[in-house]
């Protein structure tokens, strides 16, 4: 039985309108602090709406999105970026910086964010540790598989030590047997009371898997699962 | 700063033979304005030494005693504008005549027909024809003077194309500052655009606005610096060939134009990148 803290995601009567179109409509949900999430949806414009909302991207044309201790009401330019290192994201291609190693790809997001370069080396080595990959941190992405470019990817969204996990389509790209290590990785993360929010189109995993599934259809979110 | 400067480096390494065309074009850009500049320096100085020539010539009448003279002259003594007077006798106006002429025109006649004249320099300054010619107008009337010849039309000539110089000077100073800031903006794009994911990542795991921009307004202004650097030793290299064709408007660049041109390189770098940097956030935006 997990502990559900307090709502770390809360969208209230959110409405995105992209181009005078309407992409999502008065969305009302919580996710809750340590919770694993599916989303899914045949619309990929739908979630990658709600992921850039939640990374406050773009900001709801009405209605609020509340992340940690931010709301789309009252956030500060300013304060966007202190929000994003809460939140970690895996993107479906990655985004590896091709031309620096493994552990420079996940020092990188430290660095930029002001970490003292001690620091900095004993997190990188922890968290490519903990997806076991210290023994590429000198490899550069364009040598490794896609299971682990994946990996880097996680381990450089973890490595700020954010609230919340927002991965897309992670499996996009692996064969069954890597799908099933990595997800095996994000439950790991979850177990530590990190929020994961996977977004897919893999009914496969959603059934394997008995999570919570939040649908984004007609544009709305609905609970098909828990 | 650390990070900045590492960052800054790698952003420019990364734009590869991009990165050494924008240099060179900052370079070049820079170059044209800092011969420019020197030529309308050098030409401003020619033409200062060209007005503190600007002379009248009073001549005088046959016969005049040196009294009358002396009186002559110490009423154009009193004048401001007048900034030296040399009397020039007869015999001294035929030498002059024969060294510009040549010999026997003068010889050939029975008498000297060249009168005396006093040559009265016009100090420097502004409006040198109008002050020369309110000193001929003064002792146009007196009773020893013959005539009075102000080169009018030469002094004329010469304010005009000291005015038309420095005007189109002006003109081309502006479209090649222009011109210089646009090369600039665009070859810093390029370094912009190298580092796209980079930028892109950065914003995602949270840097500041501040750190993005450190880094690649300070990328921007190291090109703007190498290039700003570039532009001197180009006019070191080109002033002597150019100094045998134009001996009078040298471009040999001073300490003062070298370090305008590597401050303003480094600045419009800056600039450069900082608006190429706003375009490329709008567009990952």
């Amino acid at each position: 039985m997990q502990l559900y803290i307090m709502p770390v995601i809360k969208l209230q009567n959110v409405r995105v309108e992209q181009r005078g179109q309407p992409i999502l409509l008065n969305v009302n949900t919580e996710i809750n602090q340590g919770e694993f999430v599916y989303l899914t949806g045949h619309t990929e414009a739908k979630k990658r709406a709600l992921f850039r909302l939640i990374i406050f991207e773009d900001l709801p044309s009405s209605g609020v999105v509340s992340v940690g201790e931010y709301d789309s009401q009252q956030i500060r330019k300013t304060d966007i970026p202190q929000l994003r290192r809460q939140v970690g994201v895996v993107f479906q291609d990655f985004k590896l910086l091709h031309h620096r190693t493994v552990s420079e790809n996940v020092a990188f997001a430290l660095e930029v964010t002001g970490v003292s370069r001690r620091r900095i080396k004993r997190k990188t080595q922890a968290i490519l540790s903990d997806v076991d990959l210290l023994h590429k941190r000198n490899a550069y992405p364009d040598d490794l598989s896609a299971y682990e470019r994946l990996r880097v990817a996680i381990a450089r969204a973890l490595v700020n030590d954010p609230l919340v996990l927002l991965a897309d389509e992670p499996a996009a790209h692996l064969d069954s047997e890597a799908t099933e290590q990595v997800m095996a990785i994000f439950q790991k993360i979850n177990v530590r009371g990190i929020t994961v929010i996977i977004a897919t189109h893999d009914t496969a995993i959603e059934d394997r898997y008995s999570r919570r599934i939040l649908q984004l259809e007609n544009e709305v979110i609905e609970q098909i699962a828990n | 700063m650390n990070l900045v400067l590492r960052e800054a480096l790698q952003g420019v390494r990364h734009t590869g033979i991009a990165g050494v065309i924008s240099v060179a074009t900052i370079g070049a850009s820079l170059l044209a304005l800092g011969f420019l500049w020197q030529v309308i320096e050098s030409g401003n100085a020619l033409a200062n030494r060209l007005r503190a020539r600007v002379e009248i010539d009073i001549y005088l009448k046959d016969g005049v005693s040196s009294q009358r003279i002396l009186a002559l002259r110490r009423r154009l003594e009193a004048r401001p504008e007048v900034g030296g007077i040399a009397y020039m006798d007869q015999e001294a106006a035929a030498k002059e005549f024969r060294s510009r002429f040549g010999l026997g025109t003068v010889d050939a006649l029975s008498s000297n027909p060249l009168p005396a004249s006093l040559r009265v320099r016009i100090s420097p300054g502004e409006n040198m024809p109008r002050r020369a010619r309110s000193v001929a107008r003064s002792v146009a009337s007196h009773s020893a003077v013959e005539g009075v010849n102000v080169g009018e039309v030469w002094v004329d000539s010469l304010e005009h194309f000291i005015e038309v110089t420095t005007r189109i000077g002006l003109a081309l100073g502006c479209m090649l500052c222009f011109a210089c800031a646009y090369a600039v903006s665009h070859a810093t794009k390029l370094m912009v655009l190298a580092q796209r994911d980079a930028l892109e990542i950065m914003r995602l795991v949270g840097a500041t606005n501040t750190t993005v921009w450190m880094i690649f307004g300070v990328g921007g202004a190291l090109q703007g610096f190498v290039g700003g650097f570039l532009a001197p030793l180009m006019m070191a290299y080109i002033s002597p060939w150019w100094a045998v064709r134009v001996p009078d408007l040298t471009v040999t660049p001073t300490i003062e134009l070298a370090f305008g041109l590597v401050v303003l390189g480094t600045v419009l770098g800056a600039i450069g990148s900082w608006a190429s940097l706003n375009r490329m956030l709008r567009e990952i935006a």
